[in-house]
């Protein structure tokens, strides 16, 4: 694993890597630093990570822009923050956990825990994902997402209006921020159940579920049982 | 004496210039003492006529043909009393300024004073008389009245003669008419005399404005001069009536009574409306009253009040149309009394009154339109003394957070964990530089103002607290400050937390400066210099909480004798604070 600790105090940093080392051993490939919101940019244009530490307030710069623009990666975010205040908000955008200030051990390990998990949720779904777009981030509804469709290291969203978009993270890291109302129907389809309408078989155990505007998805062969009985 | 010249002049001519022309045949005159002279049948066709007797010379009669109910008609105006009151001819009543005897067809009815051969042997009698006349001698056909006169205590100097204005009428009748008559000057003073209460008990008790002082003292001139103007009727129907002699002084002093007013007016609503150059405001109404001292010089006391009372109104009324253009509160209702008295005060010819009863609207208004207009400055003042304590409390709790902020404790703490695992006695450090930190602001906490020498030692404890949790070296150093000269608490350290905010440090050990410029006319200046880059941060909005703790503080503590500015220097970020003497 490779791991970013964005934290402007050096003894708090510290603190982290070394409490990551401990609980991670020899998964952890590599720890990079960085202090401020501009050194992070850098630090992530260098080299793909996969876990972000992040603080959101560096030196007095306010760490929630820096967190709109991190959660378009392809990586998790976890904040460690005395900000509690905004740990629903830092939900909403999509980060994996929020982990208080001052923190055990304990607690950093149940959040590296769930980073590593392919199964793992969010305790708060996120209510927004972000996109690059053009060079930018724009931000996507959750609510407004049909299924997501994955493409190796990213997903590509589809949107009830019949809108596609590119998002950086894996069909697996999507799948640990969305809401419980989406499930994988098939390794590489993520949907929301609420607009399946039926399920069909044919020849060959060849499984497909029908949504309500008349698309087709597959449903892998193992998953189906379990989907037909979500559906009833 | 000048004073009481003028205003004997006044009153001759105010006589003189209401007197209707009296049928000179009517009035007889003759020098010397008889008692022959008062019967009905002495042939007085010889006799002088005259409209006006003489003062201050020795004894003479004066006799008059009458019928029933008919007025002399002589030296009328304010002082007669028309004979319209109705009701059975049985009495004569006037109003001379001499002693006398009177006779109704040779019969004595009536002894006014005593007439005397000179000044020590008479004895002034009332300026009012009522005689009943007998009712054997009421028939219809012709009366002769002769009055005995002698008046050497008559004090009007300007004047060597006067009217002796009567007429015969019904007796209850006329003591009615005079119970009317006093009915509005009590009313006035009564009127005026609570509102001079009021005014005393907010000055005294409530709130020290001087518009009030005025207010009351105003309040009680005009009460003075309703029981002078109504005195004449009060001192005939409750108390000893008022004697000749006494009219003439009386009468001066209702109009310089009215003068007082005419300062007391405008200065009322000067002070009340904070109007500036208020001794060119007092010297145009100066003049002006003045004027019309000179221009009714000789015409009359009655004039006179008038034309001061007109003034008076005038100079308010500028005065209050300028408070209304710089929308002072309470300033329309003045200049809308202020009008309205100068539309309706005028004077009533019959009965003849010094000013209309509408005075006594004008004069309510007024006093209403400065009470409310305190009222509504007492309520603002006491909405900002109420926002003061607010703010106050606010300053408190801004205080207790930063005691308790929640982000630096936890952030502290989050360090501490590894201080303490890592470092143990370091850890024991840290913990006792925060203690020290939390003690100090603690101590202020409650406090307005303290020395600055524990404001420097507040900030010495937290930057030993920053300098282990960023790992570099923070310190301040002061130069030329005064420990003991008081600031608001926390007020440089919020400038040092700003710093840590918003400024960005590349060296491993930086130093905050204080330097305090030298007092100048009582006031001092602090300069502070956080150290550091600002950082590019586009979310910084200027004036952000700790600058508007900073300046809320100064605000509290020196309202509105306090400078702030800052702006980036080459070694960083330059606060000056200024402060100026009391």
């Amino acid at each position: 694993m490779r791991l970013l600790i964005v934290e402007d105090e050096p003894l708090i940093a510290q603190r982290l890597e070394r409490m990551c080392r401990e609980i991670l051993g020899s998964a952890l490939e590599i720890v990079i630093h960085a202090a401020r919101p501009e050194e992070t940019e850098v630090r992530l244009a260098e080299s793909p990570i996969d876990l972000m530490l992040l603080d959101l307030n560096l030196e007095g710069s306010d760490g929630m822009q820096l967190l709109k623009r991190s959660v378009a990666g392809s990586f998790h975010t976890i904040i460690v923050s005395a900000n509690t205040d905004r740990a629903l908000e830092a939900f909403e955008y999509g980060v994996l956990d929020f982990v208080p200030k001052p923190f055990t051990r304990e607690r950093l390990a149940q959040a590296l825990g769930r980073s590593a998990g392919a199964s793992a949720r969010s305790d708060c779904a996120a209510k927004y994902l972000a996109v690059r777009k053009h060079g930018r981030i724009d931000l996507v509804a959750v609510n407004d997402l049909l299924y997501a469709k994955g493409s190796g290291s990213y997903s590509e969203l589809v949107l009830t209006g019949g809108a596609t978009e590119l998002h950086d993270k894996s069909l697996e890291k999507l799948q640990a921020l969305l809401p419980a109302v989406f499930d994988r129907i098939h390794k590489s389809y993520l949907v929301r159940m609420s607009a399946v309408k039926a399920l069909h078989a044919s020849e060959g155990s060849h499984y497909e579920a029908e949504l309500k505007n008349g698309t087709r998805l597959p449903v892998g062969r193992t998953r189906y049982k379990e989907i037909r009985a979500k559906l009833g | 004496m000048r004073i009481p010249q003028c205003c004997f002049v006044a009153l001759a001519g105010a006589i003189l210039s209401t007197a209707r022309a009296a049928p000179a045949a009517d009035l007889r005159i003759m020098r010397g003492d008889d008692v022959r002279w008062a019967a009905r049948d002495w042939d007085d066709s010889g006799w002088p006529t005259v409209r006006k007797v003489p003062g201050r010379t020795g004894i003479y009669w004066v006799r008059w043909h009458t019928h029933l109910g008919q007025a002399s008609e002589v030296g009328g105006g304010p002082d007669t009393l028309q004979p319209e009151h109705g009701g059975p001819v049985n009495a004569i009543a006037g109003a001379f300024t001499c002693s006398f005897d009177l006779y109704w067809d040779g019969r004595l009815v009536m002894r006014n004073g005593v007439v005397g051969r000179d000044r020590a042997s008479e004895v002034p009698g009332t300026l009012e008389f009522l005689a009943l006349l007998p009712g054997d001698l009421l028939g219809s056909g012709e009366h002769v009245v002769a009055f005995r006169i002698s008046s050497f205590h008559y004090n009007f100097t300007d004047s060597q003669s006067f009217g002796i204005p009567f007429s015969t009428l019904n007796y209850d009748r006329r003591n009615a008419e005079y119970d009317r008559q006093v009915i509005v000057p009590m009313f006035g003073m009564g009127c005026a005399l609570v509102f001079a209460v009021i005014c005393g008990v907010l000055f005294w008790l409530v709130d020290r404005r001087r518009p009030l002082l005025y207010c009351g003292l105003f309040c009680l001139a005009v009460a003075v001069y309703n029981l002078l103007v109504g005195w004449r009727y009060l001192s005939w129907l409750v108390f000893k009536p008022e004697t000749y002699d006494q009219l003439a002084p009386r009468y001066m002093a209702i109009m310089w009574v009215m003068t007082l007013i005419g300062w007391l007016l405008p200065m009322m609503f000067l002070e009340q409306f904070a109007i500036p150059r208020k001794r060119w405001w007092l010297a145009a109404q100066g003049v002006l009253l003045a004027a019309v001292w000179r221009a009714t010089w000789g015409g009359g006391t009655y004039g006179n009040v008038l034309w001061q009372c007109r003034a008076i109104l005038a100079v308010s009324a500028v005065a209050a149309a300028w408070a209304v253009w710089r929308r002072r509160t309470g300033a329309r209702l003045a200049l809308a009394a202020a009008l309205i008295g100068l539309v309706t005060v005028h004077r009533a010819s019959n009965p003849p009154q010094f000013l209309a009863p509408t005075f006594l609207l004008t004069f309510c208004l007024l006093v209403t339109a400065i009470l409310a207009a305190i009222g509504l400055q007492v309520q603002a003042a006491r909405r900002a003394a109420r926002a003061a304590e607010l703010t106050a409390a606010r300053m408190e709790i801004e205080l207790l957070k930063k005691n308790l902020q929640p982000h630096f404790l936890l952030n502290t703490l989050t360090a501490l964990s590894e201080v303490i695992e890592q470092n143990p006695s370091g850890a024991v450090r840290l913990v006792n530089d925060l203690a020290d930190e939390f003690r100090s602001l603690s101590r202020m906490s409650a406090e307005k103002l303290i020395p600055l020498g524990q404001e420097l030692d507040l900030c010495r404890a937290h930057l030993r607290v920053m300098s282990l949790r960023t790992g570099k070296f923070w310190t301040l150093e002061a130069e030329n400050v005064d420990p003991a000269a008081l600031v608001p608490p926390a007020l440089f350290l919020t400038l040092i937390e700003n710093g840590f905010a918003h400024q960005r440090v590349a060296t491993p050990a930086a130093t905050f400066v204080l330097r305090e410029g030298d007092p100048a006319n009582g006031a001092r200046n602090y300069t502070f210099v956080s150290p550091g880059e600002v950082h590019d941060d586009p979310l910084r909005t200027p004036g952000g909480t700790g600058l508007r703790y900073v300046k809320a503080r100064l605000e509290e503590s020196y309202p509105g004798r306090w400078g702030f500015r800052s702006c980036q220097t080459a070694t960083g970020w330059e606060t000056v604070i200024e402060i100026l003497a009391a």
